[in-house]
């Protein structure tokens, strides 16, 4: 005679566990700032001679001290017109305005880029090379060592 | 927007600066020119130097409505070369009159190009040209190793 | 010694089984077929995530590489969870099966 055994599971969101964890995600952030900071730099390479040009660059938002400048929000005489709202990124683009500038207005300080560029390409192959090493853990994992 | 977005951003500086390049080379090369315009009256004009304005791009209305409307950092477009001006400043009167396009004076004058400038130009412009030259290098190698990914 | 006559416990835990008995009734109809169908699901919602991430990559509509990159990476590291949970469970049945009552 058979006895059936019934599994009572108490909390179905157990099985909802994540398989890519916090980590995996901060490095996907990570990777876009840095494609986004690679692009600023080019930009500003690409304009070191143009006149009243001013260099960009690109920092986390909760650096900024001055908040005003992200929730500035456009008043609207209808709520059918577009909102200005920006980006849910974690960072954005900024203008440098207090660094000197040269006789034609331009302030891109082309050494300064360059070594951006260079720490920056450094920082996106290690973003890259740690997010390698967390798949193949976890592909390792997966296959159960095999 | 593809990919390759970092590549045209220099890619268009590449052209600005080939482009000044050009024109520094023309200014060179038009030193001593002294018949270079034509008037309907029949007198001659000097060959005038020549400038390029460069300009950068995105700044005009479609990018801002863009910038607003999705928040994309659309700012980031390159440069470009907007115009190509005649550069203003008198022109160098010599006195020679024996040249055959001297004046009632006897004053022959000579395009306003001053060949030093000229030469701290072209080194302004073969500098900015490699340094676009290497960041262009820095986007290939990011987007290579992005392709590394999963390997 | 006196023997302590200990105070008669209330019936309320008589109450409890029952109460855990409706719930099993109620928990069987969120069966393991259905969770194991939500989870599938999410496994081809992932893959297919991944594939419309690359067709955009070669139509030349995609802002930045290393999203397609990663989204096609996640998608097979799901996938093979999925392959090698089934395997597990195929496993556990079969050994189960094999059990003498």
């Amino acid at each position: 005679m058979y006895k059936t055994t019934k599994i009572r599971i108490r909390n179905w969101g157990d099985f909802r566990m994540k398989l890519f964890g916090q980590t995996i995600h901060t490095l996907e952030r990570a990777l876009n700032y840095s494609a986004l900071r690679n692009e600023t730099i080019s930009n500003n390479i690409a304009n070191v001679d143009t006149p009243n040009y001013k260099s960009k660059d690109v920092v986390f938002k909760d650096m900024l001290h001055d908040a005003m400048k992200n929730n500035l929000q456009a008043k609207r005489t209808n709520e059918r017109h577009l909102p200005f709202t920006s980006a849910n990124d974690a960072f954005q683009v900024i203008t440098r305005k207090n660094t000197a500038y040269s006789h034609n207005g331009n302030n891109v300080d082309i050494d300064k880029e360059m070594s951006n560029s260079a720490q920056n390409q450094i920082y996106y192959r290690s973003m890259v090379d740690r997010l390698n090493g967390k798949f193949n853990t976890l592909q390792t994992v997966i296959r159960g060592g095999r | 927007m593809s990919i390759f977005h970092g590549f045209n951003i220099n890619a268009s500086a590449l052209t600005a600066q080939r482009l000044r390049m050009d024109v520094t080379s023309a200014n060179i090369a038009n030193a001593h020119t002294t018949r270079a315009t034509i008037n309907e009256d029949g007198t001659v004009e000097p060959y005038r130097r020549r400038m390029v304005v460069l300009q950068s791009n995105g700044n005009d209305f479609k990018n801002y409505l863009q910038r607003a409307r999705f928040g994309t950092q659309q700012g980031n477009n390159g440069v470009r070369a907007t115009r190509i001006i005649e550069d203003q400043e008198p022109f160098k009167p010599v006195y020679d009159p024996a040249h055959p396009d001297a004046d009632e004076t006897g004053y022959v004058y000579y395009p306003n190009v001053d060949p030093l400038k000229e030469m701290v130009d072209m080194v302004s412009a073969t500098r900015s040209y490699e340094a676009n030259v290497t960041a262009l290098n820095a986007s290939k190698d990011m987007l290579l190793k992005a392709l590394e990914i999963g390997r | 010694m006196p023997n302590r006559i200990e105070t008669v416990q209330p019936v309320n835990s008589l109450k409890e089984p029952a109460k855990a008995n409706s719930k099993v009734q109620h928990e069987s109809d969120i069966s393991f077929a259905n969770v194991l169908k939500s989870a599938l699901n999410k496994v081809n919602e992932v893959e297919l995530e991944a594939d419309v991430k690359t067709e955009l990559l070669a139509n030349g509509q995609i802002d930045q590489l290393h999203d397609v990159m990663i989204s096609a990476q996640k998608a097979s590291l799901t996938v093979e969870t999925a392959v090698q949970i089934q395997q597990k469970v195929i496993d556990t049945y079969n050994e189960i099966m094999r059990m003498q009552i």
